[in-house]
């Protein structure tokens, strides 16, 4: 039986993390934007790959978390040793559920657009393939909502925004000006 | 996957601009040492891992795109263009490995009547029909179609393969990546702009 819903977080950010970002700002601030604006971005696909309308939604969440963590690698420096790659090791092992959920998506996509394509031993093959795979695929919702339950009762997007949101530099002290 | 070669001694206070090289020296650096794995095909760790190099490097040009000139975008487009190459190559290797594992469930939905033929004595008749059954599962099933697809796939990676040996002889002749570099300089050296539109409250 499918789980209940979770409530998922509303985090607020500091208002800087909404401004297109700078390159006259000082690094510190440009990496802790960087970072925020990925993890956004990731947040606003949890409803989407939840519901399991869009089959695009698993796809932003992957590509939102992928560069969060290359910006978490990026900048590691930046933070006292061990603390940014905490975060990342958390999004990597969170980016792979939904890499084997993304590769039956694509997978499924290529051969229901091929199947009119291919005739013969090819079609029984594209056919015995895409049974398999969508299968596969709502089995794999279930790891996915999993992950997504677990995500929300770590506090992991909370505990990552008040992070970064305060480190190096308090973006919530910051004035966002008109230019 | 090789761990990505870490960013040493960035400082929160520096400027963006000037932080630049720091970063991009090292992940230009990354991509480039996998390059000594290209002439080798069978090298299939080595080329992803020279994929997963050049998906950081693209990455950090996103991250820093409003310090390029807006000709930047020339060269981001060659190198989505590596890229694409690499990307698809893996692809192709992943295909294979897949294909391969749902050929051996193939068979061994088949294993149990390969197992009967197994059963007779001599030229048994009920032989004969077994192996006419077994015949018509193999025909009716994926099993050959999975072959056939392994063929495809394995022709299009030696062609991708080789497209992109001619596509990367292109880019060293031109020079390429002493155009990453250039365009990096050239983002460090640009003014700071007289007004930041975010500043520290004191």
């Amino acid at each position: 039986m499918r789980e209940a819903s979770p409530q998922f977080a509303e985090i607020a950010l500091p208002p800087v993390a909404g401004l297109p970002a700078d390159p006259d700002w000082d690094l510190g601030i440009y990496a802790q934007h960087t970072i925020l604006t990925y993890f956004s971005q990731l947040l606003d696909q949890r409803r989407v790959v939840w519901d399991n309308h869009e089959v695009e939604g698993v796809h932003q969440i992957r590509v939102a978390s992928r560069r969060c963590r290359t910006a978490l690698q990026t900048f590691e420096s930046l933070w006292p040793a061990g603390e940014a790659a905490a975060f990342a090791k958390y999004l990597a092992r969170f980016a792979d559920t939904f890499g084997v959920a993304r590769d039956l998506d694509v997978l499924i996509i290529y051969l229901t657009e091929q199947l009119s394509e291919v005739s013969g031993e090819r079609r029984t093959a594209y056919q015995w393939l895409l049974g398999r795979n969508v299968a596969l695929r709502e089995q794999e919702q279930r790891r996915l909502e999993e992950r997504l339950i677990e995500f929300e009762a770590d506090g992991f997007p909370a505990r990552l925004v008040e992070y970064f949101s305060r480190r190096s530099v308090d973006l919530w002290a910051l004035e966002a000006g008109d230019g | 996957m090789a761990k990505a070669q870490p960013i040493t001694g960035l400082q929160a206070r520096a400027a963006t601009r000037a932080s630049l090289p720091a970063m991009f020296v090292v992940r230009i650096a990354e991509l480039w040492s996998w390059a000594e794995h290209l002439p080798y095909p069978d090298r299939v760790r080595q080329l992803h891992d020279m994929r997963i190099a050049a998906k950081r490097l693209r990455y950090l040009f996103e991250f820093f795109a409003p310090c390029f000139r807006p000709r930047f975008k020339g060269l981001l487009k060659q190198f989505k263009q590596l890229q694409d190459y690499l990307g698809e190559i893996h692809d192709c290797d992943v295909w294979v490995d897949y294909l391969r594992r749902q050929l051996r469930d193939a068979f061994r939905e088949l294993s149990a009547d390969r197992k009967e033929l197994k059963e007779h004595v001599g030229a048994d008749p009920a032989l004969g029909e077994g192996a006419a059954h077994l015949r018509e599962q193999l025909a009716r099933g994926p099993a050959q179609g999975l072959l056939l697809m392994i063929e495809d796939v394995v022709a299009r990676r030696e062609q991708l393969y080789g497209e992109l040996l001619g596509f990367w002889d292109e880019l060293e002749a031109a020079g390429f990546r002493a155009q990453l570099v250039r365009e990096v300089a050239e983002g460090a050296r640009m003014e700071r702009a007289a007004g930041s539109p975010v500043k520290e409250e004191r």
